[in-house]
């Protein structure tokens, strides 16, 4: 099948190099212009780059600007991280263009009610160009994880296609057979609820985990380990284990944009703060629970300390540092004068990238030069090899035995043992 | 040399006196006889028009108080203002609020010393504390970012801040939209108390305003707030101090005794006067509401109307008109009331700020030699929005045996960006208030002659008319135009003073009531009730006998 996709976000990236791979001629419009500059750094994803390569050798994959894409097929997947107006630009082109009736799947995270929208632009401009042919709108929201995302594609938990006629849906499930074939479940719904699906699984998540955030915070103050807490709760059926972990707030592209996307359609469309405006309160506050803790533990007086920093990435298992836990942290220690020193195995270069004239930021090689000298170390990511680091070795190097887990991935009394203050989230010493 | 002619000795003075005694019988409306009193009888400077063609004043009077300014060295004394002399006579130092407004390029030398780059340091002190808030880097003891800020002050280091941002409410930028000011004045404690209960400790930080740092209502609002923070602390005053306080003071020593650290410290000089502070670090709240650059979008106002002050004709000079007129109703027509009516609810705080500015500064009854003089000065000042005071005190103005002169403010244009939901309403709303503005002046000018008949009514529904009103037109409130409709007033009051030959710079009235407070306070506190008047006995006495009841 001839497929054209757009956008230079995750999502068109993968989706590319599953369906190029599958064997679909695939063409990637990363944006409109003359010249073609992804930004999107493919090697955060573990194995894309990889893949990526040997889709366009094979000559299935091909790279381009505008017009190619735009001609290129009747199938187009819109996965631009893109307001409502820039789709809108993309979709002029595809229709004044188009030789046949024509398929738009939108990947991308419109807010609620969008692809309505979407789906009577298409179609009044179609009457205006006064072809003589159909226009299909249809959503296909990728539940696909940043670090499992090829795992994911192939089989998806959950496969929903939003769409309002068969042709349309007939055509998308073609396209994607070799991966449908996989999934859990797999369901075809009307526009809006595709949408309400999307967002909705996404503010639950992130409700689960500011509400263990709260239970942390309620923890500490009452002594309880919050970790027996989570254990108790993932141990009922009703609620299991999944994003259930308090820690130092969640971030990436999902959790920051969609979900105030969908906070915003709540108040709109109900006319009241909802729930998901607490989650993001929440939210809001615990990215900046470290900062706290580490600022109360020096009693305020950060200028010219020195704070290694272990993970930069959202997550393990990415390079992406997309509204990272880490930026509010080191924009906090900037603010007071203090020396930061990160060691992320994957996302030091982005860092480094994004900040590179931030005289106070340093970015280590190993995890154990990043805590050389420190005042204390805080755990933003909780990266494999942090698990089960050298702990006399580490207590050797910094300056002051310290450490501020963000993750709770040690257990207090054992960090106790090997003579270290620790402050975890809901757990450790409180301050 | 022999003693210098006083004001009623002068040729000008008495010549005014003759042509207001000539004019007692005239009414205002029989002023309207020149087809172009209109234009003759107003002026513009950049955002700001005065119309006073309203005022029961002559062609003939105007020169002749143009002729007294003239007599009484206001063109110097407006040097003198400006370069720095000692103005201020009975505290031997000048009074420099002009100054605070100058551009960084520019240089005024006082005492050898140019004042500008220590002004410009402070204004980048203020620019780096708003900047930390408003990027909410600035951290209460528990590291959570500061959400209100209050200032606590009274007199010059809470009337203007606070009119101003009640003013300007609108021009607040995206990083203060978060931030609440506040504002703590009263000695009793019942704002600290209202707003303490509503507050957070850890996200509050307190300004301590205070030009000398002893006055004792700001101090025990401030002592209240720092034992609210001991309390939710657990006692370490020096980390609340550090994170919680900043001090505005002209007194560093002071400050740090009281225990505010030196980085929170920002400093006044004594050459600011305290009703003229709020363009120095007194302004802090403004800046925080509006963000460092409209701070400095009202300093720029404020300075256009500085060179317009200094620059302009007696008789195309806003500041040197309006100062005229006033000395005129007050002293030579004896009216002694003054009412300020802004048709625009965000200055609804203007008239108590110009009731400070004005009557402390010219409330007085002595020359600037100490000698008593027989000529009424500053007429009671008080004000309302307009439209609400239609609804108040008009009735005295319209029917009330009192001659009471009236200064109208209004914008021309409001609303005119706003799109969506309820603009046209707002728009239509505006009209209203305006319509209403000129209305009102128009009665009061002309009484019932502007309407058919008007003279055949019952006496109850008469209107005697012959009140006379300025009207000043804001082009739209603006940081800027504020900034220059303060200054205005400000010279206004200078210009009133050198007329007087007053001080207007020193407020030695309001002293002995703060001493007599001190042994009134240790009476109270010991159960004493003996020893004053007769009258402040048996009031202590019923004040001490209803505490016991009580306990």
């Amino acid at each position: 099948m001839k497929v054209s996709i757009y956008g230079d976000t995750h999502y068109a990236w993968v989706t590319a190099a599953k369906l190029a791979e599958t064997g679909n001629h695939v063409v990637l419009c990363t944006q409109v212009g003359e010249q073609i500059q992804p930004s999107m750094k493919v090697t955060r994803e573990a194995m894309l780059a990889e893949l990526l390569g040997q889709q366009q050798a094979s000559g299935r994959l091909q790279l381009t600007c505008g017009n190619t894409a735009y001609l290129h097929g009747s199938l187009h997947l819109l996965a631009a991280d893109a307001s409502l107006t820039a789709v809108e630009v993309a979709v002029d082109r595809i229709l004044e263009g188009a030789e046949g009736d024509t398929f738009l799947v939108v990947l991308s995270a419109l807010p609620v009610g969008a692809l309505k929208e979407l789906q009577d632009y298409a179609f009044a401009r179609l009457r205006t160009l006064a072809k003589p042919y159909r226009v299909y709108v249809a959503a296909m929201p990728l539940f696909i994880r940043e670090g499992s995302a090829l795992a994911d594609f192939n089989r998806p938990s959950l496969f929903v296609l939003g769409a309002e006629h068969e042709v349309v849906v007939k055509r998308v499930l073609d396209l994607m057979r070799p991966f449908v074939r996989n999934a859990a479940h797999m369901m075809v719904v009307p526009l809006a609820a595709a949408e309400l699906i999307k967002f909705g699984i996404n503010a639950m998540l992130a409700t689960r985990i500011s509400f263990m955030n709260e239970m942390a915070a309620l923890s500490e103050r009452l002594d309880v380990d919050v970790e027996l807490v989570r254990r108790g709760l993932a141990a009922d059926p009703r609620i299991g284990s999944d994003y259930l972990s308090p820690g130092c707030g969640f971030g990436g592209p999902s959790f920051s944009d969609e979900l105030l996307s969908f906070a915003r359609s709540v108040k709109e469309t109900l006319d009241t703060a909802g729930l998901v405006d607490a989650v993001i309160a929440i939210n809001d506050s615990q990215r900046e629970i470290l900062f706290r803790k580490i600022w109360r533990f020096f009693r305020g007086k950060l200028q010219g300390r020195t704070v290694a920093i272990w993970g930069a990435a959202f997550k393990p298992g990415t390079a992406s540092i997309e509204n990272s836990v880490v930026h509010p942290l080191l924009h906090a220690l900037w603010a007071q004068d203090c020396i930061t020193c990160v060691y992320d195995p994957l996302a030091g270069e982005a860092l480094r990238e994004q900040y590179h004239d931030q005289p106070l930021l340093e970015i280590a090689s190993s995890a154990a030069d990043a805590v050389r000298g420190a005042d204390a170390l805080a755990i933003v990511t909780a990266w494999e090899e942090f698990w089960n680091p050298d702990f006399s070795q580490l207590r050797q190097l910094l300056k002051r035995p310290v450490v501020f887990d963000g993750r709770n991935m040690y257990e207090p009394k054992q960090m106790l043992e090997h003579g270290f203050r620790y402050f975890a989230i809901g757990r450790g010493e409180s301050i | 040399m022999s003693e210098p002619l006083s004001r009623t000795q002068l040729p000008a003075w008495q010549q005014l006196n003759l042509l207001a005694h000539s004019m007692q019988n005239l009414h205002l409306r029989q002023l309207w006889t020149d087809p172009l009193r209109a234009e003759r009888f107003s002026c513009r400077a950049g955002p700001l028009l005065l119309d006073f063609g309203k005022q029961r004043m002559t062609a003939e009077v105007l020169a002749g108080l143009v002729k007294l300014a003239d007599d009484c060295k206001l063109g110097q004394a407006i040097r003198d203002l400006v370069g720095g002399a000692t103005v201020n006579n009975t505290e031997s130092r000048p009074a420099l609020h002009t100054a605070l407004r100058l551009p960084v390029e520019a240089s005024l030398k006082v005492d050898g010393q140019d004042v500008v780059p220590l002004i410009h340091t402070s204004l980048n002190h203020m620019r780096d504390i708003v900047g930390r808030i408003h990027s909410k880097q600035w951290r209460g003891y528990s590291g959570k970012a500061i959400k209100d800020v209050i200032n606590i002050g009274v007199g010059g280091s809470d009337l203007g801040p606070f009119m101003a941002c009640k003013a300007l409410g609108e021009f607040i930028p995206e990083q203060g939209r978060q931030l609440n000011v506040h504002f703590v004045s009263s000695i009793d404690g019942t704002q600290i108390a209202d707003l303490l209960g509503n507050l957070q400790p850890e996200t509050t930080l307190f300004i301590i305003s205070s030009k000398s740092f002893t006055t004792v209502d700001t101090l025990s609002n401030a002592r209240t707030a720092l034992q609210w923070l001991l309390a939710d602390v657990g006692g370490d005053a020096e980390l609340v101090l550090r994170h919680h306080f900043i001090g505005v003071s002209s007194r560093a020593d002071r400050m740090s005794a009281w225990g505010i650290p030196e980085a929170n410290q920002i400093n006044l000089w004594e050459w600011v006067g305290g009703r003229f502070s709020l363009w120095s670090a007194i302004g802090l709240p403004i800046a925080l509401t509006l963000g460092m650059a409209g701070f400095e979008e009202m300093l720029a106002g404020a300075h256009f109307m500085d060179r317009h002050f200094q620059e302009a004709e007696p008789t195309a000079n806003l500041p040197v008109l309006l100062g005229l007129i006033g000395v005129w109703n007050a002293t030579f027509l004896d009216i002694r009331a003054h009412a300020v009516l802004p048709y625009d609810g965000r200055l609804k705080f203007f008239p108590s700020y110009l009731s400070q500015l004005e009557m402390e500064s010219n409330g007085k009854s002595v020359n600037r030699l100490g000698h008593s003089f027989d000529y009424a000065t500053c007429p009671v000042l008080w004000g309302e929005v307009g439209p609400n005071a239609q609804h108040a005190f008009y009735q005295l103005l319209h029917q009330g045996t009192q001659a009471v002169s009236c200064d109208f403010i209004a914008p021309v244009q409001r609303y005119h960006e706003r799109e969506g939901e309820g603009s046209t309403e707002l728009l239509v709303q505006h009209r209203l208030a305006l319509a209403n503005c000129l209305a009102q002046s128009r009665v009061l000018m002309l009484g019932d002659s502007c309407v058919a008949d008007g003279e055949n009514a019952p006496g109850f529904r008469r209107y005697r008319g012959n009140q006379p009103s300025s009207t000043i037109l804001l082009d739209e409130l603006t940081p800027y135009s504020l900034g220059a409709l303060v200054a205005l007033y400000e010279h206004k009051v200078y210009v009133m003073s050198v007329i007087w030959d007053i001080n207007p710079f020193d407020q030695w009235g309001v002293e002995l009531g703060k001493q007599i407070a001190d042994t009134t306070f240790q009476a109270l506190s010991d159960g004493h009730c003996e020893g004053f008047d007769g009258s402040t006995n048996h009031l202590l006495a019923a004040i001490v006998r209803g505490g016991e009841e009580l306990s």
